[in-house]
């Protein structure tokens, strides 16, 4: 053990004694100022800005309005839960349904994946499937951004658009939940091939308890648009 | 602000840490640089989202919370493309033996939280209860996971020893 110890002392000498160029150091600085800058110019296409609970409100009509628009769809993707695999096969011929196969990310316990995408005109839907380690009643995506191919962002939850979106939630079982995104008016969304989503927190209630976490969740999906 | 003062702060505070981080984990130059990057990143968007943070420990335990999932995510995509055995060439540069590697091979197939607390404590030296704040865990948690950590790479050690042996040919 006396060994091992000596040898973890002697790679944590050597990776702390590896120091970065201050070449690579002067480029980052650059990097990161254009990047800030970028930042900047995305903040400032913001026309309005209102206090948080004005957002709250807008958003609270916004999603009641959605739910009634998008009534149709809801109970057509929450459908799928209780339909057998042919009637999946059959919608995802139908409609442009993607089901995506991929491998949980996860953060601070909280696993989540994307199961399936549909592109409606300028709307789009993700199903999401979170796995937690307590209990979930429901789940908020409270914070989140959706990028094209190119990295420009099509839809950032933090910043009031035209775009307007609403959340679903189905619960598979205690510790497993079903969440779905609905965004409508993302005019570029039928030009999109890839599609880069960052979820930078949400919100978990459970037994009337709202917890909030933040950290990063990041899925990238091809979109094929039939 | 001065954004080229507070860039230039942010690389003199965090680019060290967060590329020895990297390093321990990605055994790789450039892909740590990689990631050195792309923590920044996710933090001027975390800023420029109106987030905040109430002191500097709050920012910087954040920057390793960021910092240790990209690694881990890195980590899972290394060992889909089975990656490593490129990385090692890297770290023969940095003059690793190949019981250093090997070790840092073991390091790196332990279970993602155990891998997190043995690299914050042995190489990065954080002490038991910065991790148990950057981690979010109790002290006692970080100490299980701790010790569990050594039991496992110990084990890894001696029963994978021989697979290490076989792929250095040397390793006694």
């Amino acid at each position: 053990m006396k060994d091992l110890e000596k040898e973890i002392n002697n790679v944590k000498n050597k990776i702390n004694n590896i120091d970065l160029d201050e070449n690579f150091k002067e480029e980052l600085n650059h990097k990161l100022t254009l990047e800030y800058e970028k930042e900047n110019k995305n903040n400032k296409k913001k026309i309005f800005y209102f206090p948080k609970q004005v957002v709250a409100a807008i958003l609270c009509i916004v999603i009641l309005s959605s739910c009634v628009f998008a009534d149709e769809i809801e109970q057509f993707v929450l459908g799928l839960f209780h339909n057998t695999d042919i009637s999946i096969e059959e919608i995802l011929e139908n409609k442009n349904l993607q089901k995506f196969d991929m491998e949980y990310v996860e953060k601070d316990g909280i696993k989540m994946k994307i199961d399936y995408a549909l592109v409606e005109k300028d709307s789009i839907y993700l199903v999401f499937n979170v796995l937690s380690e307590e209990n979930i009643d429901k789940i908020y995506l409270d914070k989140f951004a959706l990028m094209d191919e190119n990295k420009n962002i099509i839809f950032d939850s933090t910043h009031l658009k035209s775009s307007r979106y609403a959340l679903y939630n189905k619960k598979i079982d205690d510790k497993n939940s079903v969440c779905i995104l609905e965004i409508n008016n993302v005019k570029t969304i039928k030009r999109v091939s890839q599609l880069d989503i960052n979820i930078s927190s949400i919100i978990i209630l459970s037994n009337e308890k709202m917890n909030q976490i933040n950290n990063e969740w990041i899925f990238y999906i091809n979109l094929i648009n039939k | 602000m001065n954004i080229e003062f507070s860039t230039k702060k942010l690389i003199d505070n965090y680019s060290s840490m967060i590329f020895h981080i990297a390093l321990g984990y990605l055994r790789n130059k450039e892909d740590a640089e990689d990631l050195v990057q792309e923590v920044f990143i996710n933090y001027i968007k975390y800023i420029k989202k109106n987030n905040k943070f109430t002191d500097e420990n709050h920012e910087k335990y954040w920057i390793i919370r960021v910092t240790l999932n990209l690694c881990n995510n890195q980590l899972k995509t290394y060992k889909k493309k089975d990656k490593f055995y490129s990385n090692d060439e890297t770290l023969q540069e940095f003059n690793f033996n190949e019981d250093e590697i090997c070790l840092l091979d073991c390091i790196s197939k332990l279970k993602a939280k155990y891998r997190d607390v043995f690299e914050l404590f042995y190489i990065k030296e954080f002490k038991i209860s910065e991790i148990s704040k950057i981690l979010n865990i109790s002290e006692s948690n970080v100490k299980t996971r701790l010790k569990r950590a050594r039991e496992s790479l110990k084990m890894t050690l001696q029963s994978g020893g021989d697979n290490q042996s076989e792929r250095f040919g040397k390793r006694n």
